[in-house]
């Protein structure tokens, strides 16, 4: 079936890019795990290269586990139809007002720039390359306060004279 | 060679800036954009959303995991049954929750009403926007009567609330079949009296036409989905690449670009093509609902009772429900636990969003809200 | 002023009053008693049209079957209080709206004993008219303090300057065939029943009618071919900044514009006040001058109503046509035609003369 051909090109993949190559939950897609540093570098290469082709980022979705983010990117091959999910983990930062920095990829694909720039609003990875905030009015100090998706996160302005 | 014209030295001119929004007339919701206009031209845009956003998934990691489909609900009140179903599909791949043939059935009843309903409401959209008045109520009038089939079904106009883990909450009433065939009759007729009366009338062809053409590949690049992107040719539909909930045991075709007629001065992917798809939409979903509503198997409705002890184990998920915009995933984690460790939803206007900067590049000012219409950007949803 | 003097004689007073006197007095009287109440009527008649096409009600609240609401919704924006002080540009356009629309009043064609100027350019001067409105409401547009406004403005110069070209030549046409441009003259050669009046004399002259109604439209910026007051893209263009009292003079200098263009649609293209049947000269040789203006007056109001609510209907169905696309089909379709209506309709003429 599809899976078992992927993974056989993914057991082909250069050594150390995959740290953990395991099925998506339940379902027959397949996942792997990388190292963050190198999700540009392996992006691309999933992109342009013909035998895997996936030129479609389809979500960037990040999950608080523990003390750890898990950024799940879900690509899909437009010609061929395969998905595959890339996965990669970045540390939670100690101090709940702080941002952790991580790398863009909206050079490989341009879709993934609405999803980063959610991600950077509501859970503090900020992407390298990007600026823009998609919820302005909402960011910063009389706005949210921190990082609403964070599982340390306390809502709350305190009310003020303004408030 | 150009000759500098003498007045050009002493009057000046300059690009516009303008900043619509968060709430006006021309723009789908609440959102910012910011023009630069030459003259009547728009040269270049720049939007902002985030005005709706509500702490949806936040929430939802709050609540228990019966309330889950309460909730998503609300991701987009247009079509909220595909929120619900994006969820259902991925919890029960987590817990592997079996759902019966009558529950997949009804689901995909609901669905393609549900479709039906927000294509009304798009059309409503596509003539406000340009001061067609009689059509809208027109629509509104046949819409009423997809409205009154969920409230039969689910006692809900709008935000259902009527799926559940393993089917639906409870079994349709004896009538819902016949009536859904009687709607699916009413629509035949109407459809061709939209036609007659908007859909090849010159001066909206006029309007619609040629404007903000959107390529396949530029589709394919954003991730543009849905009517979208099969207008541009970009031919993708979540119930044949990964058929959910039965739809693989029904015969439709989905509508492509391929089979519009265009005059001159049209283009493939541009208002019009968008337009005209989701009309067709109508007729493939009436079609879907036909087979569905005559081959309703009698039988149980849900596999899975809430009781003391029911838990959703630990693993993860990720669905894709074709709704009336695109393709809606949903990423659901859980560890077993009382609640959602993370519902994310891949909302398809996140896509539809990134889209309008270069669609509005060169069309005219009162062009805007035409194309802003027609691309139908959902910001429920979009924001969450 | 003669066709007053059926209606004062007996009054001492007015006897002796100078001719200025009567005059504006006789504007306030046209100006209320027929122009309001008119604007009122094609109000309601608007909206109950409207929702019979839109299969909903429409007004039915105020008195039986909702008669009262032009009333209600006049008294209502009356009292309603002005946001700001008003501006030199508010008042710039103030006055010369006033002064374009309401001196018009005076060459309003409404009966054959109520004409008050009846020269060789009777015809010409509402049209002028037309055009300084369309320069008021570019200053309105102007005046406002944003993008909306001056958007509203430039397509009103855009629109009108488009329109008015086509406009001029299909009122040539009439001309021609009447063999000038006084009110009385034009009347004059139409007859009572349709197969007499200018329109239908031969196809070039329908032509001529068509271009004239259609580039009021355009001149005049009425619906379908509001581009200049669109809600959707600019907030209601030139009147985005009204409000209130100022507001109602605005929809009414509007509805005032449609109103003369149609009155002068009918006079010179449909017929004019000819009562049918030979009612006109019947009540003349009787000597019933009284009847005799107000059944003119009445007929001529019901053809023009209905002129009205066929452009209405119209409006009400079809989308809005953009501005461009607006002006564009003023210069490359309409001109051309009224051009060939009016080469037509002179070739029709001399043919006769040579007859």
């Amino acid at each position: 079936m599809e899976t078992n051909a992927l993974f056989a090109k993914i057991n082909k993949l250069p050594e150390g890019w995959v740290l953990e190559r395991v099925r998506f939950g339940r379902s027959q897609t397949a996942s792997i795990w990388i190292e963050g540093g190198k999700v540009i570098e392996i992006g691309r290469f999933l992109k342009d290269d013909p035998n895997f082709d996936f030129d479609w980022l389809e979500n960037v979705s990040v999950a608080q586990l523990d003390r750890v983010f898990a950024i799940s990117y879900f690509l899909r091959s437009r010609n061929s139809g395969h998905t595959l999910v890339l996965r990669c983990s970045v540390d939670v930062p100690p101090n709940k007002q702080d941002r952790v920095e991580f790398f863009s990829v909206q050079e490989v694909w341009e879709a993934a720039a609405p999803f980063e720039s959610e991600i950077s609003d509501l859970f503090g990875i900020v992407f390298s390359s990007n600026e823009k905030s998609m919820m302005s009015a909402l960011t910063g100090e009389k706005g949210f306060g921190g990082f609403p998706l964070r599982k340390d996160y306390t809502a709350g302005v305190p009310l003020g004279e303004d408030g | 060679m150009s000759i500098q014209h003498p007045l050009e030295e002493c009057l000046k001119t300059d690009l516009a800036t303008w900043e619509i929004g968060p709430y006006d007339a021309a723009l789908p919701g609440p959102m910012k954009l910011r023009l630069s206009l030459d003259g009547e031209v728009v040269v270049s845009a720049a939007y902002e959303t985030g005005f709706l956003h509500r702490g949806l998934e936040k929430a939802f990691e709050q609540q228990p995991w019966r309330a889950v489909v309460a909730y998503s609900d609300y991701l987009d009140t247009d079509g909220s049954i595909f929120g619900e179903l994006a969820v259902c599909l991925a919890v029960e791949e987590i817990a592997r929750i079996e759902v019966p043939r009558r529950g997949q059935y009804v689901r995909v009843l609901l669905s393609e009403l549900g479709r039906i309903s927000a294509h009304l409401g798009y059309i409503v959209r596509v003539a406000k926007a340009m001061n067609a008045e009689t059509i809208i109520h027109y629509v509104l009038r046949d819409r009423e009567r997809v409205l009154d089939l969920f409230e039969l079904a689910t006692g809900a106009r709008y935000t259902l609330n009527y799926l559940r883990f393993g089917g639906i909450q409870t079994d349709i009433t004896d009538g819902f079949v016949e009536r859904v065939l009687e709607v699916c009759e009413l629509f035949r007729v109407r459809l061709k009296e939209y036609n007659d009366l908007f859909t090849y009338n010159h001066a909206f062809l006029k309007r619609t036409q040629g404007l903000g053409v959107l390529s396949a590949d530029r589709a394919a690049a954003l991730g543009v989905t849905g009517p979208n992107g099969r207008a541009s040719g970009h031919a993708f539909d979540v119930r044949k690449a990964h058929p959910y909930s039965g739809y693989d045991l029904f015969d439709f075709a989905v509508p492509s670009a391929g089979g519009i007629e265009r005059d001159e001065g049209a283009s493939v992917g541009d208002a019009n093509d968008r337009f005209l798809l989701r009309l067709r939409e109508i007729s493939t979903s009436v079609d879907l609902l036909k087979q569905a509503a005559e081959g309703i198997p009698s039988g149980e409705f849900n596999y899975f009772g809430w009781g003391e002890k029911a838990i959703i184990p630990s693993g993860e998920a990720y669905s894709r429900v074709e709704t009336s915009r695109g393709l809606l995933g949903c990423h659901v984690v859980s560890d077993g636990g009382p609640s959602p460790t993370r519902i994310q939803f891949r909302p398809p206007s996140l896509a539809h969003f990134s889209a309008i900067p270069e669609l509005v590049k060169g069309i005219r000012l009162e062009d805007l809200p035409v194309l802003l219409a027609t691309l139908d950007p959902g910001i429920s949803e979009a924001d969450r | 002023m003669s066709w007053m003097s059926p209606w004062i004689e007996g009054i001492g007073i007015l006897d002796s009053a100078p001719a200025w006197v009567l005059a504006a007095l006789s504007l306030i009287v046209i100006y209320i008693f027929i122009v309001v109440p008119c604007a009122a009527l094609i109000s309601y008649l608007d909206r109950k049209l409207t929702a019979d096409f839109q299969a909903r009600v429409g007004p039915n609240q105020a008195g039986p079957a909702g008669i009262f609401q032009p009333l209600v919704d006049g008294l209502k924006l009356l009292q309603k209080q002005p946001r700001d002080p008003v501006s030199w540009r508010e008042a710039a356009w103030l006055s010369v709206h006033t002064m374009a629309l309401y001196s018009t009043v005076a060459v309003l064609p409404l009966g054959s004993a109520v004409l008050l100027v009846d020269t060789d350019m009777s015809a010409f001067l509402p049209f002028w008219s037309a055009l300084v409105l369309a320069l008021g409401t570019m200053l309105l547009g102007f005046s406002q303090s944003g993008v909306p406004g001056w958007f509203g403005g430039i397509r009103v110069a855009a629109q009108t300057l488009a329109g008015a070209f086509p406009a001029l030549i299909a009122l040539l046409c009439s001309g021609v065939a009447a063999g000038g441009f006084r009110w009385s003259l034009l009347a004059a050669a139409q007859g009572t029943s349709p197969l007499q009046w200018t329109a239908f004399a031969n196809p070039f002259q329908f032509l001529a009618f068509a271009v004239f109604v259609v580039s009021g439209l355009v001149t005049l910026g009425i619906p379908p071919m509001d581009a200049p007051f669109s809600s959707t893209d600019t907030h209601g263009g030139v009147s985005s900044g009204l409000w209130g009292r100022r507001y109602i003079l605005f929809r009414l200098g509007r509805f005032y514009g449609f109103f003369l263009w149609s009155v002068i649609a009918v006079t010179i293209f449909l017929g004019a006040w000819s009562l049918p049947f030979g009612g006109s000269d019947y009540l003349r040789e009787q000597g019933y001058l009284r009847l005799l203006q107000t059944l003119e007056l009445l007929w001529l109001l019901l053809k023009t109503l209905l002129l009205m609510i066929l452009v209405i209907w119209a409006a009400r169905v079809n989308p809005r046509t953009r501005v461009d696309q607006v002006t564009d089909f003023a210069w490359t379709v309409l001109s051309p035609f009224a051009l060939l209506a009016l080469i037509g309709a002179s070739v029709v003429v001399a043919w006769g003369y040579f007859q």
